[in-house]
């Protein structure tokens, strides 16, 4: 009898030692071996900070704390994985044929639609909900386009699902408004258009944000035909199979079970100096080893390259122009293609330019500063209502 | 701050377990389990603690005084103390929970007569309220000592396993135990089973259920037929029921880990056979508080018949009222008194000589349309749904499906919820072998590890019962 209740007492304090020893190394873990980046989500891995008052009074300190928790804790990412994978698996066992029998149809999923038989897309924008932040965005770049007559300026506006309706292929008119309210001529506007649901599935990945390589190339044509570049454009030497990856959209979701095939073209790059963020750099991205079979395909951004505050692409070539390009993670991926035109090529990334780089994005004192004589703006809907893209003088 | 979150589960329960145990000292222990209870109260309102230490500063000037009143014998005056108290608790809780909900319905009759104030609600505040008069009014009637310690008081306010959801804990059950309790092994590692079940019902089964009615009920109703209804609520039935009495279980868990050991909360209610049945089995702490309080003191059912049904309307009334301040509150306070006074004039009488299946159905179609009322605040939302659900629309499933596909949820989560809701495991009190410890304590920690990676994996982690 006292031995069983000994045996008793012991089961009991090792369940009780292993309960205590998983909530406590999840927090010792999470306190002294923070990580910077969220691979799993693809974005910077939220990090504990330090209380103050003002913080933990409007409560940005305990939401932070939570959010840090989600992304610091040892496993968590792998537990948000087996989460979503078996409960998207578990959906998707069902939605299937159904998913097959109505192809033209949105079909709700969390947060975002499932279309045609693949493809997972945003719900249709209204203008209206945004009239007001592009309005003010507008008002921004023209008034830095009126300080600056000796810079001549581009438009390329890249639709994507957001701006269409693909049941009924009507638009929702962003790109119309931006047109006609922005004090760019017509002649240096440019646009990927989005026609209907076959050009979307066409152009774009179809469980990631952003466009394929047949996209990105065709913008890449677009602009520099845009920007009156006189060369021939590069070519693709061969177009390689990287394997099956799964986008930001079926991550956002949770839909991990949803792959798609990752197709990329080869080009021959002319020699170019590169600098991201200051840093000198071999390359902006990785795809060369990606292609040479030397890393797996991980995400859009590691593969094309990052969402950098600055990236510098220098080819030597001063007879040409040096040109700015402000836009978003879309021009990742033919940022270099477009640079091969260019004397310096500078991308900002306004989303990380002043965490990055230390120190506010000047527009007139930047321009001036590195010779810049054309400014291309490439963004899609979300590049003219989101309040991270505005300039400062 | 909420059982099912990171910080609770990886900062806040190790850090307040490990703390504890560090000390032997009761004062010492009493001192720790009160900061933490701050401290979770604080994570989610800073400024309200101070509201919850006033209140618990009336209660605790007002017990003092009783006790003095009543060693002198001064009746009288310890019964206007006892009221005045009583009013003052009340009208804090008036105040924050009800003053907009009041000057709305008069501003619509004497139009802007009143201000409406952003106050926001003050998390728990019904809960507190309800504990700390059980605290004056038993103390009043001499079931209770006084508390001269006003931290021991503040510590049986605040203490956070059962501070912003209940169960309603009476001084009287915690009284000795707040000077005298022994923890021991067994109670450490009940608890922690206890927490890990109720965890499981919240993140498990309460929120994925939750998935399903909040698709239907937020989605375009020409989507939906007859039979969707039904599903939402039933899956509504049972979110809440797994919500509340899973944060009742780990409330009732952590508790014992600290040696306290409080009443059941909830008792298979959706087992009950009748309405009677189910006000038994469902949030326990509050029904009975209602009978204790305002029921029996209003004179129960010993007066007339039409006093007795005058009794139990008000006694409902109030008790939808105490779950929120809206009129569907008070309109499924007042639907559940009439089924109450059905059933003790004339229905039991028909209704006990059904089979028992059917008494269940009845019941649970009595509840279920309960709660229709109670989770929808717009009149003429709830008109529809309710028109929906007893005027019969086919469904297209696979349109439903399209408009809402976490209603597929649905398919594994409300037979897993329907089958737990039946008391399949049976009461072992008696002492059980090592070996069916063993696997008890590995089946709780597998519980464990689904219940951390639905926490992870969630984005959808409402706690309904944080309205009340």
């Amino acid at each position: 009898m006292k031995k069983h209740a000994r045996f008793h007492r012991l089961v009991s304090v090792i369940f009780v030692g292993i309960i205590l020893c998983i909530f406590s190394a999840g927090l010792f873990f999470a306190l002294f071996f923070q990580t910077d980046v969220n691979e799993y989500e693809n974005r910077y891995a939220n990090r504990i900070t330090r209380p103050t008052i003002r913080s933990v009074l409007n409560r940005s300190f305990q939401d932070n704390l939570e959010s840090a928790f989600a992304d610091q804790i040892p496993f968590a990412q792998q537990a948000k994985k087996i989460y979503n994978n078996v409960n998207s698996g578990f959906l998707n066992l069902f939605l299937d044929p159904v998913r097959k029998s109505n192809p033209h149809s949105y079909i709700s999923y969390q947060t975002l639609y499932l279309f045609g038989e693949e493809n997972i897309v945003a719900p249709t924008e209204t203008l209206s909900n945004h009239i007001s932040a592009i309005q003010a965005k507008i008002d921004n770049y023209n008034n830095i386009i009126a300080q600056n007559p000796d810079i001549e300026f581009y438009i390329y506006y890249i639709e994507r699902e957001a701006d269409i309706n693909l049941e009924t292929n009507e638009k929702i008119g962003a790109k119309e408004y931006i047109f006609e309210n922005i004090n760019i001529p017509v002649k240096n506007q440019g646009s990927f258009d989005i026609n209907s649901f076959e050009d979307f599935k066409t152009y774009f990945f179809k469980t990631d944000h952003h466009w394929n390589f047949l996209g990105s190339y065709r913008g890449y044509l677009d602009c520099i035909d845009l920007l009156g570049c006189k060369e021939p454009p590069l070519e693709s030497t061969e177009t390689v199979f990287l394997g099956k990856w799964s986008g930001s959209k079926a991550l956002t979701i949770g839909a991990g079970i949803f792959h798609e095939d990752f197709y990329a073209h080869h080009f021959d790059y002319p020699q170019m100096k590169i600098y991201i963020n200051g840093q000198p750099k071999d390359d902006y991205g990785t795809a060369e080893q990606c292609f040479a079979g030397e890393i797996p395909l991980v995400t859009y951004s590691k593969f094309y390259g990052p969402d950098a505050g600055e990236t510098i692409f220098m080819t030597g070539n001063s007879e040409k122009e040096n040109i700015l390009v402000i836009g978003e993670s879309n021009d990742n991926a033919n940022i270099k293609l477009i640079a091969s035109h260019f004397n310096n090529t500078y991308s900002v990334d306004l989303r990380n330019y002043e965490h990055q780089m230390g120190e506010k994005f000047h527009f007139s004192q930047y321009t001036a500063d590195r010779n810049i004589t054309k400014v291309l703006f490439i963004g899609n809907l979300n590049f003219y209502f989101e309040s991270y893209f505005m300039l400062e003088e | 701050m909420v059982f099912s979150t990171l910080t609770f589960l990886f900062f806040f329960l190790p850090a307040v377990v490990i703390s504890y145990y560090l000390f032997r000292n009761r004062i010492y222990r009493n001192t720790v389990l009160l900061l933490f209870s701050l401290l979770f109260y604080g994570w989610g309102e800073p400024k309200y603690i101070l509201l919850m230490f006033i209140t618990a500063f009336v209660a605790y000037g007002g017990g003092c005084l009783i006790h003095n009143f009543n060693a002198q014998n001064k009746l009288r005056s310890k019964k206007i103390v006892m009221v005045a108290t009583t009013i003052l608790i009340i009208l804090n809780l008036v105040i924050f929970k009800y003053y907009n909900f009041i000057a709305v319905n008069v501003n619509t009759v004497f139009p802007k007569l009143l201000k409406i104030y952003n106050i926001a609600l003050p998390i728990g505040i019904s809960f507190y309220t309800f504990q700390i008069l059980s605290y004056v009014i038993d103390l009043y009637w001499g079931k209770i000592s006084v508390q001269k310690n006003f931290f021991n008081l503040l510590l049986y306010v605040s203490f956070f396993p059962q501070l912003i959801a209940g169960p309603i804990v009476r001084y009287q059950t915690v009284e000795s135990e707040i000077h005298f309790r022994k923890e021991s092994m067994d109670d450490v590692t009940n608890g922690l089973r206890r927490f890990i079940f109720g965890l499981a019902k919240k993140v498990i089964i309460a929120n994925n259920v939750g998935l399903v009615s909040s698709t239907i009920y937020s989605g375009d109703p020409a989507q939906f037929g007859t039979l969707m209804y039904w599903i939402a609520a039933i899956a509504y039935a049972l979110q809440i029921y797994f919500d509340f009495s899973g944060y009742s279980d780990m409330a009732i868990g952590l508790g014992s880990v600290f040696g306290f050991h409080f009443l059941e909360n909830f008792n298979y209610p959706y087992i009950a056979t009748s309405i009677t049945d189910f006000w038994r089995r469902w949030h326990i702490s509050l029904s009975s508080w209602f009978r204790d309080y305002v029921y029996i003191p209003l004179g129960g059912n010993r007066v007339k018949k039409s006093r007795w049904l005058l009794n139990i309307c008000l006694v409902w009334g109030l008790t939808g009222l105490w779950h929120g301040a809206d009129w569907n509150f008070i309109l499924w306070g007042v639907y559940y008194a009439l089924w109450l006074i059905a059933e003790k004039t004339f229905l039991f009488k028909v209704t006990n000589k059904l089979p028992p299946f059917i008494q269940w159905l009845y019941t649970s179609v009595v509840v279920i349309v309960g709660w229709v009322i109670f989770n929808i605040s717009d009149m003429e939302q709830m008109t529809l749904v309710l028109h929906k659900m007893f005027v019969f629309q086919p469904t297209n499933l696979v349109e439903s499906v399209i408009a809402g596909s976490s209603i597929i949820y649905g398919l594994f989560y409300l037979p897993l919820g329907i089958i737990c809701i039946f008391p399949w495991r049976k009461n072992n009190t008696a002492s059980s072998s090592v070996l069916s410890e063993i696997v008890t304590n590995l089946a709780c920690l597998m519980i464990l590890a689904i219940c951390v990676c639905y926490t992870f994996g969630s984005n959808y982690n409402p706690f309904i019962y944080f309205r009340f």
